[in-house]
């Protein structure tokens, strides 16, 4: 929300710890630790370092090359065939939630066990698979944590699928294998150096690698005809059969896996599972309670960021969705407004016979209240000015009354803060109509009468003005000036054409002082006294609306450090007045059209968006990494020329040069992050209950607070 | 005109309890975060320890006992040695250890007893497997096994 920054100084600083930066920390590291698992588990394609052991590597020996399937490395190589007429059926990939049940179902009908070896994120996904597999008597082999080809892997990568995969099996079932079959290896005779490197290395760990000598290639989907036919054994030799259950469609799979243990019995030919076939014993075993919570640990963790990841896309796409239609809206409803502008301009002809009342809330302003009171005095209509001095030790009150106009009223109180200022002057004002203006801000000629147009209309209570920023020069400026203009461009045209406006700016409002009367004058209940007033006067069931040529020209904050404190006090602020005025949710009228429109906005644009945002920053460089880069940023671009088409839509109706967009891409990288974390620190402030130092200073009544405390 | 002084800004608590409480959820929340990161990089990074089981035993030519008899101790750590088989093989196959390249039939020609080095020699006439290449009688042995250390296997600890 646009506003002025106001009379209030700027020293914020909760009275309490930083626990909650602490907090955005960890659940920030928290988040990315879940999305570099789930990255790792389930995108990770591009890891392989041209650093592979393949070149250091001695070359698969010739009792490898020649030998049996199953081989042990451990010393010497020892390898075993199944025995003859036997052949032993491994499915990789799995498990998979659609086929591996069929499989099972088959082996079952033909009351014939197998080997899988289970890949251990889908293991991790699906335990109850692993255990359904173990349960109907059949053997699990490894064939690591996703999958990975571990001849191109870094040596960090390749220890970790193999004790992941393992840990993976281990948590699912309570028991560990001593199968391993590497993944992309097929018959003993393929055995290259760095293959050998890999079943060598498997060796050390403990394993017994497991090749193939029947390749059914089922993967490819070649009909079930061509299946069978590949996986039907010349001559009498025992085989290892490599099919699969995960990986994709496996109906053909299934079907051919029917046929050929049908066939196999009636050729006589024994199926069974690895370890049967080669007359191993001891394959499996019950994994040590510790392996066991560890491999628990390690599906939680798979399952924890799988949800956080999924949490975070649906939040994406949900949030991708609220800026696209709040885009359409704003654009919908500007180009609206506009043309109702200039209908109504061509027959302006409203004029005001009473007096109308500017009142200026001053407090230090010394550097900029004589360039303010003198341009309200130049005004073409005339008007009255009253210029409160709360509690200035600049001697800004002095400077006005040596200005010596004549329609100029000062009047002196006790530090009271900026909603006690306006109280006294709108008590003090005699005209019907009441103009507030910051004292930093300076008017055009005709900025008075332009602003008092609406109230030819008697439902209108309350105008806003136009704010822009004079100091748009530099990144920080320009930024502002950026923001400045779309917000009453775009946003507050909304609002005018909604019915549900937020927030009369500080900086330049106009007021009948018969709404201010109804309403109770300004109250310090907020920070945002100017939120809080206009949210008032909407559920008195008056009109607010925008008059987009009553311009006001203020000087925006010219350092980070100003800024943050200023928006921490508008955010803060207008979460006050949200919350002050949540019963308008359940409404009627106007008042409904506020509580549901406005502040719904309000919610999901200034809360809840940026709340997220973090998450999103995190979330592009995760895809930047583990997704495809360049979707990543043709979506960040596509944003970005969303936000820029706005923005220039914007400019063209506020009649501004285009030239500081180019600083609109910059945005994304402090402004944005600020904008977010003064979102945070907001909200924190406001479910602690901290109290900021300015409700101390301005709390009403008469005591004299400190002037060196005050200054803002 | 004014609100009575008397009036609480909204959100302020000044007893403090809401912050302690917020103070304590957000505790908790650093909490589980680093619980979670570190169970997250104790999961990827441990795993359990693997002992496969020894292949079953190559099985002598010349008294080729049915291979199904074979076992392989379910723990080899407690009696990695004890391979109960039948037949005449059953004193050889028992002395693992044994530097017996007579067991290896097939090798026996191409792996001299001197190279006592774990990584076998490549050997381009060594025993041929299956797959009809019929390089030996044994190949077609049920669970034949082939072995091309001939030092034998050392006792594992």
């Amino acid at each position: 929300m646009i506003r002025n920054r106001g009379a209030a100084p700027s020293t914020a600083r909760t009275v309490g710890a930083r626990v909650h930066w602490v907090t955005l920390a960890a659940v920030l590291l928290a988040i990315a630790a879940a999305l570099v698992v789930q990255g790792y588990a389930h995108h990770l394609t591009t890891l392989a370092e041209s650093s592979a052991p393949a070149a250091a590597a001695s070359p698969a020996p010739a009792a490898a090359l020649h030998g049996g399937p199953v081989i042990d490395p451990r010393e010497g190589v020892d390898t075993v065939t199944p025995h003859q007429r036997t052949i032993a059926l491994t499915f990789d990939d799995g498990p998979d939630p659609t086929w591996t049940p069929r499989i099972l179902d088959v082996l079952r009908k033909h009351h014939v066990h197998a080997t899988f070896f289970v890949v251990g994120t889908a293991a991790a996904e699906h335990p109850d698979l692993v255990r359904r597999i173990l349960d109907e008597g059949h053997e699990i082999g490894m064939h690591t944590l996703t999958h990975a080809d571990l001849t191109t892997s870094p040596q960090w990568r390749a220890n970790l699928e193999m004790a992941a995969g393992q840990s993976a099996i281990a948590g699912a079932t309570g028991e560990t294998t001593a199968l391993f079959r590497p993944p992309y290896s097929s018959e003993p005779a393929a055995l290259d150096a760095a293959d050998w490197q890999i079943i060598r290395s498997a060796g050390q760990d403990g394993y017994l690698s497991v090749l193939s000598t029947l390749d059914s290639e089922d993967w490819r989907r070649p009909g079930v005809q061509r299946i069978v036919a590949n996986a039907t054994p010349q001559g009498d030799g025992g085989q290892v059969l490599l099919m699969h259950d995960g990986g994709g469609d496996r109906s053909e799979t299934v079907a051919a896996l029917d046929r050929l243990l049908t066939q196999y019995a009636a050729d006589g030919i024994t199926a069974t599972s690895v370890s049967a076939a080669a007359g191993l014993k001891g394959v499996m075993r019950p994994a040590a309670t510790a392996e066991q919570w560890s491999g628990t640990a390690l599906i939680a963790t798979l399952w924890g960021s799988a949800w956080v990841v999924g949490a975070i896309g649906i939040a994406l796409v949900l949030s991708g969705i609220v800026m696209v239609v709040r885009a359409v809206l704003v654009l919908f409803a500007a180009s609206r407004h506009r043309r109702r502008a200039r209908e109504v301009a061509l027959r302006r002809t409203w004029t005001h016979d009473g007096i109308i009342s500017v009142i200026v809330p001053a407090h230090n302003e010394a550097a900029g209240i004589e360039a303010a009171v003198r341009s309200i005095a130049a005004s073409r209509r005339p008007v009255e000015i009253i210029v409160v001095d709360d509690g200035s030790t600049d001697g800004t009150a002095d400077i006005v009354e040596a200005l010596g106009l004549p329609q100029v009223t000062v009047i002196r109180q006790p530090n009271g803060g900026k909603p006690s200022a306006l109280n006294t002057g709108i008590a003090a004002a005699r005209g019907e109509i009441v103009v507030m203006v910051d004292g930093d801000t300076v008017f055009e000629q005709d900025t008075v009468e332009r602003l008092i147009q609406p109230f030819a209309d008697p439902a209108v209570g309350a105008v806003s003005g136009n704010t822009k920023v004079v100091n748009r020069g530099g990144v920080l400026g320009a930024w502002q000036h950026i923001e400045y203009v779309v917000g009453f461009n775009l946003d507050r045209r909304l609002f005018d054409i909604a019915e549900c406006m937020p927030t009369v700016p500080g900086a330049i409002g106009a007021f009948r002082i018969e709404t201010l009367r109804r309403v109770g004058g300004v109250s310090d209940d907020t920070l945002a006294e100017d939120t809080d007033l206009t949210m008032a006067i909407c559920r008195d069931g008056w009109r607010v609306v925008y008059q987009e040529d009553a311009r006001a020209w203020t000087e925006a904050p010219a350092s980070l450090g100003a800024l943050w404190r200023q928006r921490y006090r508008w955010c803060y602020g207008t979460m006050q007045a949200m919350w002050k005025h949540r019963g308008a949710v359940l409404q009627k009228g106007p008042a409904g059209k506020l509580g549901r429109r406005g502040l719904g906005y309000l919610l999901v644009l200034q809360v809840i968006l940026p709340l997220f945002a973090p998450v999103v920053d995190i979330f592009a460089v995760y895809g930047l990494l583990f997704l495809d880069p360049m979707r990543i940023a043709v979506l960040w671009l596509a944003f970005l020329a969303l936000q820029l088409g706005m923005a220039v839509y914007a400019f063209r109706m506020d009649g501004e040069s285009l030239k500081p967009l180019w600083t609109l891409p910059l945005q994304q990288v402090v402004y944005r992050q600020m904008m977010y974390l003064v979102v945070i620190q907001s909200l924190f402030t406001a479910l602690a209950g901290t109290r900021l130092r300015w409700h101390r200073m301005q709390r009403y009544g008469t005591l004299t607070v400190p002037p060196a405390v005050t200054t803002g | 005109m004014s609100e009575p002084a008397t009036h609480t800004p909204v959100f302020v608590d000044s007893a403090g309890r809401r912050l302690r409480w917020v103070r304590a959820g957000l505790w908790v929340a650093v909490l589980a975060a680093i619980v979670y990161i570190a169970l997250a990089a104790s999961a990827l990074l441990g795993g359990p320890r693997i002992d496969a089981p020894f292949l079953p035993q190559p099985i002598t030519a010349d008294a080729p006992p049915p291979a199904q008899h074979v076992e392989v101790p379910a723990s080899p750590t407690t009696a990695p040695a004890a391979v109960a088989t039948s037949g005449t093989g059953a004193a050889a196959a028992a002395e693992k250890p044994a530097p017996a390249p007579a067991a290896v039939s097939t090798t026996a020609p191409v792996a001299p007893p001197a190279s006592a080095a774990p990584a076998p020699a490549p050997s381009p006439t060594a025993p041929g497997r299956s797959g009809g290449t019929g390089t030996g009688t044994t190949t077609d042995n049920p669970g034949s096994t082939h072995r091309a250390d001939p030092t034998g296997r050392p006792v594992r600890p």
